[in-house]
Order: structure tokens, then C-alpha cells, then sequence
């Protein structure tokens, strides 16, 4: 028994972390959520001094510290400014599932705005060849809304040429 | 000290057990308005040139919480450093950075809404480490019960006494407009209050509370120019005691005396029994005004009972806000204590104003049983 083994020790510890919490929205969070789920209405706020918007919407201007007080609604479409394409299975922290890989997420500028506004989402398309920066998507809200982000499903391009229902294997 | 700093401006929200209609951000934003206001600062060159933040991971529930505050204080395209601890050393961290020439006006802001875990304990479990301390249950109200079991055996403090503790706080929180807990109690309430860990009854704890406080500190040459009232840090000082709570002497002060003897050396403080006309503890825990009494130096070591029959807390003029125990949230119970001193030497303290008041001294601690202290002496 005096003979101890080299091996290296290797009892692992596991451990969950989890406290669940609640979060106030207040008025400026609060409105923006409120605007998704009962009107599918996206609403920034604006800045009375210097006129940028901000998406999501916050109490104050982070340039001229003055109350962001102006509100917009901007319309569901747009560009996309970046894009990644995801490989890497990133477990959900809530639920410890996976997503289903590849996914794309994407900032896209809404139209009207002068880049002060990206709205970031999942963009839903079956074909990744046709992701590309300047492509333009709209906004598809769920059926079901509750006030949160997931009130929007996800971005899908918009196809032009075609007519309704056509075309659109990407819609889930 | 070769410079000197003063606090310029101070405000606070009042504190509740869940302001429901607010965000942490809202929250903040009303007391950096507030200074501004009194001090007619906007941020940039020649104004607010940074700002500490004290926010709580935990509470917050995401990583690096002053993320989600820097467009309140100036930080967009600015500086600002986040103490994730009380905020006592949120003061002394910008009173650093002012002394040391860094910046000569910084903002000083802290928020914490308790109310937004399902449970403060389940947070402050998680300030023990997974291995050892998690496993058997510990959180800080754990740790508070366990120092009080040490303490009040070696003090002679009884739970009586403890309850008087409580019914004189709230009788100085009627009198505070920014205490949580202002409704009367008698001796017999509090005494009948549920047996959560032995000793501490539920009103031996200080309540759930949400809340911000935002400070303007700046160099001498700017604080006049700020403020007709300046009220001048002149002393700081703050250690540790050990992380194990079984390596420590729960029923004595060893950090608090250390950090004490720092800050009155600094303010050349001799005799604290007699130097201060106010005094202002963070009793999270009923039991901890007269343990932090003593190591403030307030009355001897071991003499906290006596102290408290003999009406210390009225002779020293402790806990005139009503004290922690009427209601901060973690990490504000020490800038509460500091705000209150501010709000004294500036003689805007109302019906609980302590006259002619011109030396402070404030407590601040942090962790599990008042593992990290942190003492400020403020003059006016
Ligand atoms: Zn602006």
C-alpha cells in the first residue's frame, strides 16, 4: 500500500449555477417590448439633441447625456449590415438545449435610418449562398407574442420578383 | 494628506422592497440627474472626467454589470472603473483617483435592486466557493447568524437588547425620507418576529430593498468652486479578514480595527470614543451596531452590551438615517452610511440633523460577516 500511484488525481467537481430572476422593464424598455407584442410595431427612440435613434430603446442619449425622449416607429425592413454564419452548437443557457446549426444572425439597418439603428435577429434561410451584406429582409413576428425579443421570429429576405407564396422554401 | 478631496454633491433614491417600475438603469439615472443638477456638471473636459461605478454581478445577472450603466455616467467615450463591492469603497476608490491627480471632478454611482433575484440568499450563496463552503448551505445571512452566536456570547448582548437595536432604528428611519422601514415597532413585535437563523429574527435582518446613490467627488480647487459646502475625506482606510470564515474570530472585529486604525491615522483621529459627532455603522444585522461599535473604537472591546444600556448610540449619535438595517440593498449599505454623514456635516439632515456636526465617521463591509471593511472619516 505505500505504493501510491502516479496518477494524476482527476475527481471532477460538477456544478449548476441558476437563479431565477425577474427583470422591470421600466418605461422606455418597457414601451419598445409592449409596441412589439401588441402592435408588431418596432420602436426606437430618438435623441432631442442630436436626432440619432436608439434600438433597442435607452433612457439616455450615451452621446449627449440628455433624456432620449423622442420615439419613431422604424419600418420592418431593411439591409443587412453584417452577418455570420454560426457552426458552433452554443448550448441555450435557460434550457441547456442546442440550436439547431448552421444559424444566422445578422445586424440589419431598417430602412429610413442612417445606421443609428441596427436591429439584430436570426435570419431564416434555407440557401447561405444568399447571405450577403446589402441584402434586403423583413421582419417576421411570431403568432404568438409576450413581450420579449422572441416576439420576433426571425429576419427573411424579400424576394421581389416573386409572387405570394412562391419561392419562399425559407419560411419555416 | 498633500491634496485633499471632497464630496461635492450627493443623492439617493428612496429605498423600497421593489421598485416594480423602474429598470436598474432608470433607477441610476435619477440620482446622476440629481447631482448634476445640484453641481451643474455635464460630462467631458472641464467637467465629470470619469466615474466608479458599484454594482453587483449577481444581482444584476450578467458579467461586467457597469456595462450596462456606461452611457448613464459619462463612460460612452470616457473612462470609468467598476468596484464590485460595498460602496464605501466605491468612495475610496474615487477619493484615489482624485488624490492621485488622475482626474479632478469623477462621479461616483452605485445601484442594486435586491428584489430582482427569486432570493438575496440564493446570490449570496454563490460568494462561497463551489467546493467547500456552497456544499454546506453557507450564505450570508448564515454567516451573519454565525457571527452573532460568537459575538453576543463574548459581549454579553442579549436578544432584548438586540430588538431595542431594531425599534430605535426605525424610530430615526420616520425621520430619514429616503428609509425603507419607517413604521414603528415595539420591543414585543420584534421579539415575536419568526426565527429565521439562530439568533437572527426576521427583523433582526435588514429587509430586501432596491435603490441608488450617485456622489460628486473633486479636488480642492474644484470643490469650491462646486459647492459652498464641500465635505472633506480625511481619512480612508479598509482591510480583509480571511475568506474562511472558520480561520477567523467571528465574535471580534480583527478587519474593522485594522481599517479603523488606518483611517484615523490618516485623519489623525486619537480617541475615537469622543472625536465624532456622528457616527454611521452598516448594521445589516441588528447584533453587528454593537460589534462594529467596537471595532470602531466607539466603546472597548468586549463592552458592546454596556454600551447599549448605557444609550451609546444616542451619546455618539449612531445611525441617525435609521442605519442598513432600515433598508439598503448589499453593496449600498456603506455609500448609504457615507451619504448620511455627507448629508449631516452639510446641516441638511432635517429632524434627525445632529447640531453643529463636524466630524463624521462611516463604515462600509463587504462578504460574508463583514469580511472586508472599509472606514471613511469625513469633516466638514
Ligand atoms: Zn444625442
Amino acid at each position: 500500500m505505500a505504493e501510491e500511484t502516479s496518477v494524476p488525481e482527476r475527481i471532477v467537481s460538477r456544478q449548476v449555477l441558476a437563479i431565477p430572476q425577474r427583470f422591470s422593464t421600466g418605461p422606455v424598455m418597457g414601451r419598445f417590448l409592449r409596441e412589439l407584442r401588441d402592435h408588431k410595431r418596432i420602436m426606437a427612440n430618438k435623441c432631442p439633441k442630436c436626432g440619432r435613434h436608439q434600438l433597442p430603446p435607452r433612457e439616455v442619449c450615451a452621446v449627449c447625456h440628455v433624456e432620449a425622449t423622442g420615439w419613431e416607429e422604424l419600418p420592418p425592413e431593411g439591409a443587412i449590415r453584417d452577418f455570420d454564419v454560426v457552426y458552433y452548437a452554443s448550448p441555450d443557457p435557460l434550457t441547456g438545449e442546442t440550436r439547431q446549426v448552421p444559424y444566422v444572425l445578422c445586424w440589419v439597418d431598417l430602412d429610413g435610418t442612417q445606421g443609428d439603428a441596427p436591429l439584430w435577429h436570426l435570419l431564416n434561410v434555407e440557401n447561405l449562398a444568399e447571405v450577403r451584406r446589402g441584402v434586403r429582409v423583413r421582419v417576421v413576428f411570431a403568432d404568438e407574442r409576450h413581450g420579449t425579443t422572441e416576439d420576433i421570429r426571425h429576419f427573411e429576405i424579400i424576394r421581389e420578383e416573386a409572387s405570394p407564396g412562391a419561392g419562399t422554401g425559407a419560411e419555416s | 494628506m498633500a491634496n485633499r478631496v471632497a464630496i461635492c454633491a450627493v443623492a439617493q433614491t428612496k429605498f423600497e422592497a421593489c421598485k416594480r417600475d423602474v429598470r436598474t438603469q432608470g433607477l441610476l439615472w435619477e440620482v446622476v440627474k440629481d447631482v448634476r443638477a445640484q453641481t451643474g456638471l455635464d460630462f467631458g473636459p472641464g467637467g465629470i472626467a470619469g466615474a466608479v461605478t458599484v454594482s453587483d454581478d449577481v444581482f444584476d445577472a450578467r458579467t461586467i454589470s457597469d456595462g450596462a450603466v456606461t452611457d448613464l455616467v459619462g463612460a460612452h467615450f470616457g473612462s470609468e472603473e467598476k468596484v464590485a463591492a460595498d460602496g464605501a469603497q466605491g468612495v475610496y476608490y474615487a477619493a484615489a483617483t482624485v488624490l492621485s491627480g488622475h482626474h479632478d471632478v469623477v462621479l461616483l454611482a452605485g445601484h442594486c435592486k435586491e428584489s430582482q433575484p427569486a432570493s438575496r440568499n440564493m446570490v449570496t450563496h454563490l460568494a462561497f466557493d463551489p467546493f467547500y463552503t456552497r456544499p454546506v448551505g453557507l450564505d450570508y445571512l448564515c454567516a451573519a447568524a454565525l457571527q452573532a452566536q460568537a459575538y453576543m456570547a463574548r459581549s454579553g448582548v442579549s436578544e432584548t437588547q438586540l430588538a431595542e437595536v431594531v425599534v430605535r432604528a426605525r424610530q430615526w428611519a420616520a425621520r430619514n425620507p429616503v428609509a425603507q422601514e419607517t413604521a414603528a415597532v415595539t420591543r414585543e413585535e420584534v421579539l415575536a418576529s419568526p426565527m429565521i437563523a439562530d439568533p437572527i429574527r426576521e427583523k433582526f435582518m435588514y429587509p430586501v430593498s432596491d435603490g441608488a446613490i450617485a456622489m460628486i467627488l473633486a479636488s480642492e480647487t474644484h470643490a469650491r468652486r462646486l459647492t459652498d459646502k464641500p465635505v472633506w475625506i480625511t481619512g480612508l482606510g479598509n482591510c480583509y479578514d480571511s475568506f474562511f470564515l472558520g480561520e477567523r474570530d467571528l465574535a471580534g472585529n480583527f478587519a474593522l480595527e485594522r481599517a479603523a486604525q488606518r483611517a484615523y491615522a490618516m485623519a489623525g483621529v486619537s480617541a475615537p470614543e469622543t472625536a465624532f459627532d456622528l457616527a454611521e455603522i452598516a448594521d445589516q444585522y441588528a447584533h453587528q451596531l454593537p460589534q462594529y461599535a467596537e471595532g470602531l473604537g466607539l466603546c472597548p472591546e468586549g463592552c458592546g452590551g454596556r454600551w447599549l444600556d448605557e444609550g451609546g448610540p444616542d451619546r455618539q449619535r449612531v445611525n441617525r438615517s435609521g442605519g442598513m438595517i432600515a433598508g439598503n440593498p448589499l453593496i449600498l449599505g456603506g455609500l448609504a452610511r457615507v451619504a448620511e454623514a455627507v448629508i449631516q456635516l452639510r446641516d441638511e439632515a432635517g429632524e434627525r440633523q445632529v447640531a453643529h456636526a463636524q466630524r463624521a465617521v462611516a463604515q462600509g463591509a463587504t462578504g460574508p460577516a463583514g469580511q472586508l471593511q472599509t472606514v471613511v472619516v469625513l469633516e466638514r
